[in-house]
């Protein structure tokens, strides 16, 4: 019987393979598609044709026995309806299976460029259309309405999956942001889709499924020779109980789901914890109480806190949380067009960050008075400014009154150093192989044989100290902010070593072994998380005047599994699945959120 | 007591609305050949395929003895369903296969010299009712069910059909049930005779003893009440009665000349019957 079966899906795969190649080959040389090549041609077609070839051999599981009038030969064999079902089945799912790895292989060499939709959607779209047609397969005798049938059950299908992500985010408060379903259904290239794909969705997605198939199951244990609609009624009876359990389960899904995913936490200053997710209100936990906003934006990341407020310079929009009164102001909000980089910076009283200008044909350095919320815009006369890929701003000062700004994008060429003024002037200072840093009126940089450490002279920077190390190592205060305080020293790694500079003596050495992370909370404040094995941390150090002190030992946890563990000015948050503990510094008490 | 080869208990099959099977209740007996008539729509057909698991009851159950399994029951259904893409030697091998049938008899075959290498499809309705009787005799089934295909058949192939049938009883003590409507060529077979009406049976009896319940009479004028008919025939000048059941008593009682049936009649009697009670 299984013989038969794939002798079967083998005739049905030559034909699809042949008409597959062919198309492209007949659509080039009739002129109804030229200036292409074929395989630009072909990879499209075979997308689609996939789709067809997915819902034909779903929809296929009884069609070839009922046009050889087999059906009832079928059926008195000796196999139970289940057996029978499962030797047609496993053909079809190995024929799915193979294309799918040979479409995967294909958009990975080369198809990518000529997709017609992209991989998630493809690969959603391909096997949700292949178990749909497979469960309504004994729908109907007749193939085109079984055809018809299915395609209608997939727009069904993303219709309640989508039904089921909007309201839940109706309920959250939440506008539906970056991730848009849309494009899934209408699919248009998102290229980075798959990054953004929330992880309950392909839950809830399996969720939804799981009725056509389990009803299609136990409705067929007793399929026969009936009319259809004997079978069809059985399926509707158990089909109709079990999707509006597995709605109700994939609501609580995609509701918990949004309350965790993408979920940031952030300890202010003042021993405040912000909690921000991508779906839901902003949190702030305050001893036993806790605090929601009304979300205006979609996504708070934080990145600093000074005094009462919260920044996050990060995301689309310059949008501040105060802690005291639990607003959240959106103090820029940013065009797409304009972006040049995506990170922004405080200093003082003023965020400044880069864009291009009204007609896109410039860039310019924009400050943004956080009191008076008075935008200046300044004129950049460096046009390779607009190629750089997210330059950063890492450092600021003044000469003669006048303030700059230096920036540095490691992807450029030659890795310049701008120094961008505020009335537009621009001079490369330098180049920096790593990400260089502006620390106690010096300028460190990178070549490939040694540390630059420069001091800025009558308006130029000058080398004052060159220390002979191979690239691999970058002391920084962290990539979030920069600090125009006096710092002592700075901390960075060199292969499996801990390094420390010493910004007096400006003599860098090594301080123990390197297996790990660096984290920087604060200018000044350095820690390191120990991992033990791959993967596997435990022991937080303190880096201080050259010596590595043991503060805290936790659980192993693995950083690859979601855990994490960020150390901020006032403490350390440590998360391991939805467990939350925060940890105050001097001494690591643990800092109890009742609510949290 | 011949033990029960099948049981089947509230039975009970309905397609929309339409109840097809109305809670039958029966047994069969090993070796028993079984004929089973009615009219058209009664039920026969779906009663066959329920026996062979081609259609799931929605109520009842039909039970097969302990060491009956699917192999060995054979089922010809009035479609002669098969896989017509599949050339005879390879509907042979499949059959073969999936029946665990190690020594194909090709006698069958050969006798009617088949092209082996020729699609199913392409056989005429008797070479394929033979081709399938072909394929159920070498599994050695231990009930064969058959459905309405002896009209299909030329009388040639019919008797090859019927001695085959009749070897099958002979050698594997197989149960047989088997719809048919004509009696004249298979009256060797049955020993058991089951009419059904609207899902239900209204005759079942042995044939060695049908034959002394039913008996006919021509009568000029109505019977008396008390002699039971189930079908009267009338003409311009005469009634004929179909009486069952008939008692011996009648003969003293009621001093009709009372006329022996063959199965046919009796049949048609009772099919005859139904058409007129509908018809009143």
């Amino acid at each position: 019987m299984l013989k038969k079966e794939i002798s079967e899906v083998l005739k049905h795969t030559i034909i699809f393979i042949l008409v597959v190649l062919l198309l492209p080959a007949i659509l080039l040389v009739t002129t109804i598609i030229s200036d292409q090549s074929y395989f630009s041609v072909f990879f499209p077609v075979l997308q689609f044709g996939l789709f067809f070839w997915a819902l034909f051999m779903g929809v296929s599981l009884f069609s070839g026995d009922r046009s050889q009038k087999g059906m009832e030969y079928l059926l008195s064999l000796p196999y139970s309806r289940l057996q029978l079902i499962g030797i047609k089945i496993l053909p079809r799912l190995c024929a799915v299976i193979l294309f799918y790895i040979a479409f995967v292989y294909l958009y990975k060499t080369g198809g990518f460029d000529a997709a017609a939709t992209t991989f998630i959607p493809f690969t959603a779209i391909y096997f949700t259309l292949f178990l749909l047609a497979l469960s309504l397969s004994a729908f109907s005798d007749n193939f085109i309405i079984l055809s018809v049938t299915s395609l209608f059950s997939l727009f069904i299908y993303s219709g309640f999956l989508y039904l089921v992500y909007w309201i839940v985010l109706k309920i959250r408060g939440t506008p539906l942001g970056e991730f848009d379903f849309k494009e899934l259904l209408l699919l248009e290239p998102g290229l980075f889709l798959w990054l953004d794909l929330p992880k309950f969705l392909p839950i809830i997605a399996i969720a939804l499924l799981l009725p056509f198939l389990i009803s299609f199951v136990l409705s067929v244990k007793k399929f026969d020779v009936r009319p259809s609609r004997v079978l069809n009624k059985r399926f509707f009876k158990y089909f109709t109980p079990i999707f509006v359990c597995c709605l109700a389960i994939s609501f609580l899904f995609a509701y918990q789901g949004t309350r965790f995913e993408y979920q940031e936490y952030y300890l202010t200053q003042d021993k405040k914890l912000i909690e921000s997710n991508y779906y839901s209100k902003i949190r702030i936990y305050d001893g036993d109480n806790v605090y929601k906003t009304e979300k205006k934006f979609e996504y708070f990341w934080p990145l600093l806190d000074e005094d009462e407020y919260v920044y996050d310079l990060w995301g689309y929009n310059v949008v501040r949380l105060n802690t005291s009164n639990y607003e959240v102001e959106t103090l820029y909000e940013a065009s797409e067009k304009r972006k040049l980089s995506w990170l922004r910076t405080k200093y003082n009283n003023t965020i400044v960050f880069l864009e291009k200008n009204e007609d896109l044909s410039g860039p310019e350095l924009v400050l943004l008075d956080e009191s008076s919320r008075k935008i200046t815009r300044v004129a950049i006369e460096y046009m390779p400014l607009m190629d750089y890929f997210n330059p950063f701003i890492f450092g600021t000062d003044k000469i003669n009154d006048k303030r700059y700004w230096l920036i540095h994008s490691p992807l450029v060429k030659k890795y310049p150093i701008l120094r961008i003024w505020e009335d537009g002037r621009t001079d490369i200072i330098g180049n920096s192989q790593r990400r260089p840093c502006y620390v106690n009126g010096m300028l460190i940089t990178y070549t490939e044989e040694a540390i630059i450490i420069n001091k800025e002279t009558e308006g130029k920077f000058e080398t004052i100290r060159e220390i002979p190390w191979e690239l691999d190592i970058a002391f920084s205060t962290g990539w979030r902010r920069f600090t125009n305080i006096p710092l002592k020293e700075l901390y960075g790694h060199k292969h499996n070593k801990i390094a420390r500079l010493d910004l007096e003596t400006l003599e860098a050495e090594e301080v123990g072994e390197f297996s790990g992370y660096l984290l920087y909370s604060h200018p000044g404040n350095y820690y390191f998380l120990e991992t033990v094995k791959p993967g596997v941390s435990r022991n937080i150090h303190q880096l201080k005047e050259g010596k590595m002190k043991l503060i805290k030992s936790f659980p192993d946890f693995d950083i690859r599994k979601g855990y994490s563990l960020r150390a901020f000015k006032a403490g350390i948050v440590f998360k391991k699945d939805k467990e939350i503990k925060v940890y105050a510094f001097p001494d690591l008490n643990e800092l109890k959120f009742k609510k949290l | 007591m011949t033990e029960n080869i099948l049981e089947i208990e509230n039975l009970r099959v309905k397609i929309g609305r339409k109840t097809i099977l109305d809670d039958i209740g029966i047994q069969f007996e090993k070796n028993e050949s079984v004929v089973i008539a009615g009219r058209n729509g009664s039920g026969k057909s779906t009663f066959l395929r329920c026996l062979a698991n081609v259609i799931f009851p929605d109520r009842g159950s039909v039970v097969y003895n302990e060491g009956i399994t699917k192999e060995k029951i054979g089922f010809i259904s009035d479609q002669i369903s098969l896989f017509e893409n599949l050339t005879v030697e390879q509907g042979i091998r499949f059959h073969s296969s999936v029946f665990h049938v190690e020594d194909f008899d090709y006698t069958l075959i050969n006798d009617l010299k088949f092209d082996l290498s020729q699609k199913i499809k392409n056989l005429s309705a008797g070479e394929r009712t033979l081709y399938h009787l072909s394929l159920l005799l070498s599994q050695k089934p231990e009930i064969l069910l058959i459905d309405e295909i002896i009209h299909t058949i030329d009388p040639y192939l019919r008797e090859k059909f019927l001695e085959a049938v009749i070897e099958l009883i002979d050698r594997c003590q197989t149960t047989v049930i088997m719809i048919n409507h004509t009696f004249s060529e298979i009256e060797k077979i049955p020993e058991r005779v089951l009419v059904m009406e609207k899902g239900q049976f209204i005759l079942d009896e042995k044939c060695e003893t049908l034959g002394e319940k039913i008996k006919s009479v021509v009568s000029e004028k109505e019977t008396p009440e008390e002699i039971p008919y189930i079908f009267k025939r009338e003409s311009s000048f005469q009634k004929e009665y179909f009486i069952y059941p008939f008692k011996e008593e009648f003969k003293k009682t009621f001093p009709y000349e009372y006329k022996e049936l063959s199965l046919n009649d009796i049949i048609k009697a009772f099919v005859g019957g139904q058409y007129v009670k509908e018809g009143n």
